[in-house]
């Protein structure tokens, strides 16, 4: 409906501005303008379908609302929730996140940095770093507990684990794969040590690094969402598991929402802080969808 | 401009005396056990315009690579400008066949690599000089094939320096972009009087642009002839023809007689 609004809009301003140009242009500009407003609308489409669906199934006694509680219902848990304990319990979770996030991916950058450049350093460390990245950071839980009870640092290790090597791989792997003839013209040129990797390395390897940046925030959640299911007195997980032993399917499933836009948020800056380090790339792309 | 450049040409060259620019005498080569240079002796004058011809493999391209400092021999001796070379220097600059230009700096930080305070001005006059000064603050993606080697040139030209090795670097353009590039080169020379050691695959490129041709086979030079056309050359001109297809005939040669052994 809104759509509708919006295109018949567009299409009328632009008629407006374009009474001097030919015709089949003008109707160029109408369909670009179209096609423009239903690209926009289209990724949209699937959960408003999802959410009608959902809402006709619970509505007409289908599914249980212990099962599956109306979306009005989730909404309502969701107010409640905001109105309650759910800012701080956003505010803990995130700052968990963020900080295993930064303790785990810098680590990871570094070493990463470290074994892309030098041989001595791939040597003594690439080869263990692959051996413990088999090992399913879950597999961890107990002896967190062990080591650290139900604290904090517990959860901000978890999810430093998880975090760490997606950005090892990817800044290793980014390094080693910058073009060598780049290398040899930097040189040519008169780069070297610190100049060549500010100028030739480091930009080189920083689409391969935003890559782990990305997938590493998908794991951050994964990681934070085991750690405070298991073993947490705050935080949404820590709500959810709550509200799962009262029966509370509502707040349950209004939890998992929030884990979801906190999810897509994070995914969204990290685009955003590409296109803004990576403005050549962005370009790029522009090239190949036109 | 051109006419004026013509000019300087005819009174004399820019760069006057026999000072080598390149001297190079006994120079090996060897990658593990297989050879690419052998004994190698050259020199190139400063100033001059020399063109090296020869088949991939002969080992041009390793040559370039001595003379620039990526690589060091294996014996013998490079001098440049007198002195004895101690890999890269500021007074070399190379030209590549692909234009190797960095995907993450606009056009202008491109050509001002390497270079000092002063990048941005060098950048902006040295671009206008090659015709792209209206492209300064684009992407290296959105240029075509034939610009990309123009701003690789302004590049190379930026830090003026006073020797330019050009390893192919208009293989992979069509061919009316490639004069055009052909007549860029040859300006800039003309303009700057620097030291132009050009590899190429194109007879008939080397004779258009060079004072002197040289072909390369088996990691030796084996034929030195100097072109002594007047500029611009007429590439319909009998004599040009006749020294075209004087070193075609030697290089078929030497290809049939190595598929012979």
């Amino acid at each position: 409906m809104s759509n509708n609004v919006v295109v018949t809009k567009g299409v009328r301003a632009v008629r407006a501005s374009a009474s001097s140009i030919p015709v089949a242009q003008r109707a160029e500009r109408i369909y670009c303008v179209k096609s423009r407003v239903l690209a926009a609308a289209l990724p949209f489409a699937l959960p408003l379908t999802l959410l009608v669906l959902w809402q006709g199934l619970t509505h007409s006694g289908i599914v249980l609302p212990a099962i599956l509680p109306s979306p009005a219902n989730v909404f309502r848990a969701e107010v409640h929730l905001a109105r309650t304990e759910l800012w701080a319990d956003m505010g803990i979770s995130a700052r968990r996140a963020f900080t295993g996030f930064l303790i785990g991916g810098s680590l990871g950058f570094i070493l990463g940095l470290f074994n892309g450049l030098f041989k001595l350093s791939e040597q003594i460390f690439d080869s263990t770093v692959h051996a413990a990245r088999t090992v399913p950071i879950f597999a961890l839980i107990p002896l967190v507990i062990l080591w650290f009870g139900i604290g904090e640092e517990a959860k901000i290790f978890i999810v430093a684990v998880g975090v760490f090597f997606p950005i090892y791989l990817n800044t290793y792997y980014g390094v080693r794969s910058v073009d060598p003839g780049l290398i040899e013209v930097g040189r040519v040129y008169g780069l070297s040590g610190l100049s060549l990797f500010s100028e030739v390395i480091f930009p080189g390897a920083l689409s391969s690094i935003m890559v782990g940046v990305r997938f590493s925030l998908g794991v951050m959640w994964l990681a934070l969402i085991v750690a405070e299911t298991i073993a947490a007195d705050s935080g949404i997980g820590y709500i959810t598991n709550n509200a799962r032993e009262s029966m509370q399917t509502d707040v349950v499933i209004a939890g998992i929402l929030i884990y979801a836009l906190l999810g897509k948020s994070a995914d969204l800056v990290s685009r955003l802080i590409e296109r803004l380090l990576l403005p050549w790339r962005s370009h790029e792309a522009g090239l190949l969808k036109r | 401009m051109i006419a004026e450049a013509y000019q300087r040409e005819e009174q004399g060259p820019v760069i006057t005396g026999s000072a080598s620019a390149v001297s190079i005498s006994a120079l090996d080569k060897a990658y593990g056990s297989r050879a690419v240079l052998s004994g190698l002796n050259l020199d190139i004058s400063a100033g001059s315009f020399v063109a090296l011809v020869g088949e991939s493999g002969c080992g041009k391209s390793t040559l370039l690579r001595l003379i620039a400092g990526l690589d060091s021999p294996s014996g013998g001796v490079i001098e440049i400008n007198g002195a004895l070379s101690r890999g890269i220097c500021g007074e070399i600059r190379m030209m590549f066949q692909d234009s190797r230009l960095f995907p993450w700096k606009r056009v202008d930080r491109n050509v001002g690599l390497g270079l000092a305070e002063d990048w941005h001005a060098r950048a902006t006059s040295v671009l206008g000089e090659v015709g792209l000064a209206d492209r300064a603050g684009d992407w290296p993606s959105v240029l075509s094939g034939g610009q990309r080697q123009r701003v690789a040139l302004a590049r190379a030209l930026a830090g003026n320096p006073k020797i330019l090795l050009l390893d192919e670097p208009l293989g992979a353009l069509d061919a009316l972009t490639r004069l055009d590039m052909q007549r860029l080169i040859e300006r800039v020379w003309l303009k700057r009087g620097c030291t132009v050691l050009l590899i190429t695959h194109d007879v008939e490129e080397a004779i258009a642009l060079a004072d002197r041709v040289l072909v390369m086979e088996g990691g030796r030079i084996t034929v030195d002839e100097s072109v002594t056309l007047s500029r611009p050359r007429d590439r319909a001109n009998g004599e040009f023809i006749a020294q075209k297809e004087r070193l075609l005939g030697r290089l078929l040669k030497e290809r049939r007689d190595r598929h012979e052994q």
